[in-house]
């Protein structure tokens, strides 16, 4: 279980220059007064805009950072002043960062693995095999890292962060860069690994459909303060943005007259549609009643959608 | 294309320099404690022998070798140009220096001017710090010999610069130029540059004479410190043209059978 | 299990983990350069070899340098080569601590349940060294060969004692300036001048150096990587106490990375309180 507690993180900002030399150094509150606990097994999706405090959060979390204020525990442990323990137990995963040793296979950085751990022979290889067929490793088991495309790869970084079964698992930005099949089936995985094994998941992302394939809680953060902890439905119903449609249509469009914010451009139409206001008729109107070609729908980006909820935090 | 924008480009290489200032204290403490240890090591062997002179040459004429060439070795060193090259080459922004209005061998060569002007000024600097700390050195005979070593370093440079072309077209046949460099270091250290040819073994002398890179480099000097005989002087002009015409064709050509492979591969 | 059993399967631990990263960074050396690693390790010892001609015609011109005949120059020269490169093989990740710190590769490190300092050492073993190795060590036993002083075993034992003994010191010097990336983010200029630039004062014998260099290269003890060590080896000082002199480089090395660790903590601490 982890147990966040009034968690603080204070950070030293050079100020602006005054003059020629004078650079009086700030107190910048990157974390300021976060409480949560999540339970063993839940699946937790962390948001928030860049700069927010997610990463300055999850850092803390792994022991990389000291707290200035509050504590954490994972299990029972503090994962700074207990770092080698509580690492046994969890599993880390850099978006941006690898941790695959770039020239060989996969297995020899597995096995580097294995002896960092230090998991027995026999388990290694159960845990092996059975990380290979979730993932579906062996299509490129046997080539160098460096040939395989961003998706093999995070496959691979997965297997890496878990193969000495830890309860708990962090992924940082982990779909970052990725096109969207590639998304469907990271999810699909970290889904899967979830249910299989119980793995705690907190997962941090800037991108909305992350959390709402995946997670069933949601916690959003924004200028270090925890603006909001609960499901996404009840995220969405709160947040008033709304969701842009374009179509794309042959010949004249028919358009029930209640839509909003209509434009038109040749044979694309958009207009605006928010799901919570119960317009998912309207719109499955629009498609019964003309020849749809094609059709985006684009969400409100998570700024709008955390905005909103600032600000109808400030208000409330 | 016209020759301002060429100069543009150097000048604006330059400015980008000047904001890597660090690397200017650098490269300026580097380079004085390079020359202390150097100086420290002649003293030290020409006390050895009371500062006789040793084969003819004086303790003195050691040191102006010495400071001189530093700066003969940053005028008209070549600056990499190889190196830059093969990292286009590699990255495939070669294919849009191809199609721009300038060459892209002289885009290069601007972009490198302006980093050297960026690196001569300091070492102007620390060249005339060392004269003043140890003493004076020899001066050249007359104007006219200076004025022929201003010559021979501009020659110096083009021949440097030729090789360097060579060197970087064979990039175009994908051949590690770095790796290459490291056997190129083996005939520029007997180029003059490290340790005069005098004090080599003459079969050695013999070997280094006849290769370029004592053209670019121990021939200026000999002829700082040479006499105002005039034969002498366009004896070793000589040498230097030829290197530069003969180096210029060979990269001249690789350079139109490396475009020809480029187009082939698509880049 | 008690604590001896404990430090003794910890050891064995250490060297198994050696073992494995050794081949890995070997068989990754071979696969990212292939045959181009041959070429570039023969291309590294011509380049070197040029170094040695101009070091030898630069001297044999003389009588000596401070009692050195351009042979025992060309040992020293080598014996800091020698532990250039031994000493350097496990520091390479630590050359690239500014970009660890900065980009957050060092938290890759932080997250696993080994002390990130011994992560970091075997990270990237650098097997390129081997031409470095090669070279010095063929060129001191030229030398020694070429200048016929007898050596007796306690001249055999100090030659492998001095060799161990620089590169402890090596590797300390190569290390020590790395954690001023905690605070200062990019270290390199100093780094470079540390491992680089003062890297040449292994050239010739310190004893010709202006006071401030010699007091530098104490601090910075280059003095202790090949100079003292070899001046009995070469025989310039045959007293008693020279023979003690590799033994105090040992102590010197292990002080220079015992300064490191402390120094490296303080900045880990940083890192821990005031991030990336």
């Amino acid at each position: 279980m982890i147990e966040v507690e009034n968690l603080c993180k204070d950070y030293l900002v050079k100020g602006s220059k005054d003059g020629l030399f004078s650079r009086g150094k700030q107190k910048k509150r990157a974390v300021s007064n976060i409480n949560f606990t999540i339970h063993p097994g839940e699946l937790v999706g962390y948001i928030g805009p860049n700069g927010a405090g997610k990463s300055t959060t999850i850092k803390m979390l792994t022991g990389i950072l000291l707290p200035d204020g509050g504590s954490v525990r994972i299990d029972g442990l503090d994962p700074f002043r207990q770092r080698k323990q509580n690492c046994q137990n969890m599993g880390v995963l850099f978006g941006q960062r690898s941790q695959l040793w770039w020239h060989l296979r996969l297995d020899d950085t597995y096995r580097l693995l294995k002896h960092l751990y230090e998991i027995p022979d026999e388990q290694y290889k159960a845990r092996l095999s059975v990380l290979r067929e979730i993932l579906e490793l062996d299509e490129f088991w046997t080539q160098p890292v460096r040939q395989l495309s961003l998706g093999q790869r995070m496959r691979g970084e997965l297997a890496a962060a878990l193969l000495h079964s830890p309860s708990y698992l962090y992924l940082d930005e982990p779909t970052v860069g990725m096109d969207v099949l590639v998304k469907e089936r990271i999810r699909e995985l970290l889904g899967e690994i979830n249910r299989r094994d119980g793995v705690t998941i907190l997962l941090t992302t800037h991108d909305l459909e992350d959390v709402e394939r995946l997670c069933s809680r949601v916690m959003v953060i924004n200028h270090g303060n925890l603006l909001y902890d609960g499901t996404m439905a009840e995220l969405r119903h709160r947040c008033p943005a709304d969701s842009s449609v374009t179509i794309d249509i042959d010949g004249e469009p028919i358009l029930p007259d209640s839509l909003r914010s209509v434009k038109r451009e040749g044979s694309r139409v958009s207009f605006h549609f928010s799901r919570h206001m119960g317009e998912g008729e309207l719109l499955a109107k629009v498609i019964s009643q003309n020849h749809v070609r094609d059709i985006s729908i684009t969400e409100p980006p998570i700024e709008e959608v955390v905005r909103d909820l600032y600000e109808g935090g400030e208000n409330a | 294309m016209k020759l301002y924008a060429y100069f543009l480009m150097a000048y604006f290489s330059l400015k980008e320099s000047l904001t890597y200032w660090k690397d200017y204290i650098s490269f300026i403490i580097f380079s004085v404690l390079g020359l202390v240890l150097q100086i420290s090591a002649w003293y030290a062997l020409y006390s050895s022998v009371d500062f006789a002179p040793v084969m003819g040459r004086s303790y003195e004429t050691m040191i102006t070798y010495y400071l001189i060439m530093q700066i003969v070795r940053n005028f008209t060193s070549a600056d990499g140009i190889a190196g830059t090259l093969e990292q286009r080459m590699s990255t495939g922004e070669i294919a849009t220096d191809m199609l721009r209005p300038a060459a892209p061998r002289g885009i290069l060569i601007a972009r490198a001017w302006g980093e050297k002007l960026y690196y001569f000024i300091p070492s102007i600097l620390i060249f005339v710090g060392s004269v003043l700390v140890v003493g004076g050195i020899q001066l050249p005979a007359s104007p006219g010999v200076f004025a022929a070593f201003c010559v021979s370093l501009c020659l110096g440079y083009l021949i440097n610069l030729m090789f360097d072309l060579v060197m970087a077209t064979f990039a175009f046949w994908f051949i590690e130029v770095n790796t290459l460099r490291w056997f190129v270091t083996f005939f520029v250290a007997l180029s003059g540059t490290a340790v005069p040819l005098w004090l080599l073994p003459s079969w050695l002398q013999a070997i280094c004479r006849a290769l370029p890179f004592q053209a670019a480099a121990y021939v200026p000097m000999q002829i700082y410190l040479g006499s105002t005989n005039p034969a002498e002087i366009l004896r070793a002009f000589g040498t230097q043209i030829f290197w530069i015409i003969g180096l210029f064709l060979v990269q001249e050509w690789l350079w139109r059978r490396g475009k020809r492979r480029i187009v082939v591969l698509g880049g | 299990m008690n604590p001896c059993k404990r430090f003794f399967h910890r050891i064995v631990w250490f060297f198994q983990l050696c073992g494995m990263t050794l081949s890995m960074c070997w068989r990754g050396y071979i696969s990212h350069k292939g045959w181009s690693a041959l070429v570039h390790g023969i291309g590294l010892i011509v380049g070197y070899l040029g170094d040695y001609v101009v070091l030898y015609s630069m001297i044999m011109n003389f009588p000596g340098i401070a009692g050195f005949t351009a042979l025992d120059v060309c040992f020293l020269y080598s014996m800091g080569l020698v532990c250039y490169a031994l000493g350097n093989i496990h520091t390479r990740e630590f050359w690239k601590i500014d970009d660890l710190v900065l980009r957050g590769g060092l938290d890759l490190y932080l997250v696993r349940p080994v002390s990130p300092l011994v992560q970091m050492f075997v990270r990237d073993i650098q097997v390129g060294y081997l031409s470095h190795l090669i070279l010095g060590l063929g060129c001191m036993f030229l030398v020694k060969g070429m200048s016929g002083i007898p050596w007796d075993i306690t001249h055999w034992l100090l030659f492998f004692f001095s060799i161990l003994a620089g590169s402890v010191v090596m590797s300390g010097i190569s290390l020590i300036a790395t954690p001023l990336s905690f605070w200062w983010g990019k270290s390199r200029s100093v780094t470079g001048f540390v491992r680089g630039g003062l890297r040449g004062t292994l050239k010739y014998p310190i004893t010709i150096y202006p006071k401030l260099i010699q007091i530098l290269v104490y601090i910075i003890p280059y003095a202790f990587v090949a100079y003292y060590p070899c001046l009995y080896l070469l025989g310039r000082d045959t007293s008693p106490k020279a023979v003690l002199y590799p033994f105090i480089s040992m102590l010197v090395g292990i002080a220079v990375n015992f300064a490191f660790w402390v120094f490296w903590r303080m900045g880990l601490r940083r890192y821990n309180s005031a991030g990336g």
